[in-house]
């Protein structure tokens, strides 16, 4: 595995772990909702494993995406704004220098 | 004949079996060669207690031998490299011979080649490697599954790695030679309590004493064996070569059971109880039922073996 080489003070870590829970919220909050609506219209056994193939893609981008392990965090943040689960507001409060390097990786 | 191998393999519907391990032996495979071989190490250093060698002589290790020795004399990054190439599935030497192996040998190659991981012959897992989220997610998954399904999922992810072993010509599979059956006088003989049946109690026996020739004979021709999470093997010839491949001493100690006569002569049992693998010690038995079909003559038309969700389910003999 990949990891930066960014220091971090215990201020910068407690705003980035923060947001990093927020978007897992907020995407676990979306996942249930859509999996309610979903599974309520199936009917026919293609569409179960539809679900199932579908379920067993979120758990292993979900399992992936909410790494918080210190030396990961850079790469975290870049990916879930990349993904639009974040947005630059949320990194209010971190350094110029790590907010532009965030934003350089998730724009590559 | 009342009944086909789609509705034998139905019998005793509500037997509960640990789905936990298709699944997370699913993710496992997801994961990049390197998260595999280190997980399987962490895996093994926490939960290591459980895999010792639990009968000497497990699998007879002279066809992984010269395979091992050629490990040892690589370069440690080749050692990295070849153990990746294992994990990748892909066409090499090393990972052609080994898809030859039985489960057996595999699970006997890993052991030592962990053993030489440890006294520095083999390059071990680089200290302060940080596995990847995915694969801490499936360690967190195996550290909840009960002892006999984590040695469950860590046995299937080893026994999948080589070559595909499907793309292989049959004839060059490697099996170890089958070890004597156990001599009469030595045989243990085990009791369950509500079952009788003289076919499934000699199903165990025989298992138990590596009496293969003995065991096939239970089988009707056209028989089936179905194993955990696996599709039926049918067919006396099939059934014979899975167990001198994979059974080769199994302790089973079937606790319980009941018998059901269904319909033109039929008969269906259900047995609930523990197997011990050689590979992993005593102290860990899997909670395993087995469902049988019974044919008008005794014979076993179809026998499930299912590796269960819960020990709860060791209860479970409702028809």
């Amino acid at each position: 595995m990949q990891q930066a080489d960014v220091q971090w003070s215990d201020e910068e870590k407690q705003i980035a772990k923060a947001a990093l829970r927020r978007a897992y919220e907020q995407e676990v909050e979306a996942l249930i909702d859509s999996i309610r609506n979903n599974a309520s219209k199936i009917s026919r056994l293609e569409e179960v494993w539809q679900l199932h193939d579908f379920l067993s893609a979120k758990r292993h981008a979900i399992d992936g995406r909410y790494d918080e392990r210190d030396d990961f965090l850079m790469f975290t943040l870049s990916s879930l704004i990349k993904d639009g689960l974040l947005t630059k507001a949320d990194l209010t409060g971190l350094t110029a220098g790590t907010q532009a390097k965030i934003n350089l990786l998730a724009r590559m | 004949m009342p009944f086909t191998l789609d509705a034998a393999r139905n019998i005793f519907p509500s037997t509960l079996s640990a789905g936990s391990i298709p699944a997370t032996t699913a993710r496992f495979s997801q994961l990049s060669a390197e998260d595999q071989l280190a997980l399987i190490w962490f895996a093994y250093l926490e939960m290591g207690q459980a895999i010792t060698v639990a009968a000497p002589g497990a699998a007879n290790m002279q066809f992984a031998e010269i395979t091992l020795n050629k490990i040892k004399q690589m370069t440690p990054l080749e050692q990295s490299q070849t153990m990746c190439d294992l994990a990748n599935r892909a066409d090499t030497e090393v990972s052609r011979t080994y898809a030859t192996w039985t489960p057996n040998i595999k699970l006997g190659f890993w052991y030592e080649l962990g053993k030489l991981m440890e006294q520095g012959f083999v390059a071990p897992i680089p200290e302060g490697y940080k596995l990847s989220a995915n694969a801490n997610a499936v360690l967190q998954s195996i550290r909840e599954l009960e002892s006999g399904q984590q040695i469950t999922v860590l046995r299937n992810a080893v026994v999948d790695m080589g070559f595909d072993s499907g793309k292989l010509d049959g004839s060059q599979r490697v099996s170890e030679p089958v070890v004597a059956p156990t001599s009469i006088g030595q045989r243990k003989q085990v009791s369950i309590d509500g079952v009788a049946n003289k076919t499934v109690l000699s199903y165990m026996n025989n298992l138990n004493a590596n009496d293969f020739d003995a065991l096939i004979e239970l089988f009707t021709p056209d028989g089936a064996l179905q194993p955990p999470f696996k599709k039926p093997i049918v067919g006396r010839d099939a059934i014979l070569r899975f167990f001198r491949e994979e059974c080769q001493n199994l302790n089973l100690i079937p606790e319980r059971g009941f018998e059901d006569e269904v319909e033109d002569g039929y008969t269906q049992i259900k047995v609930t109880g523990k197997c011990q693998t050689p590979w992993f010690g005593a102290a860990v038995g899997m909670n395993i039922a087995w469902r049988f079909l019974l044919n008008p003559e005794g014979k076993i038309f179809f026998v499930a073996i299912d590796l269960l969700a819960s020990p709860k389910e060791l209860l479970n003999l409702v028809r």
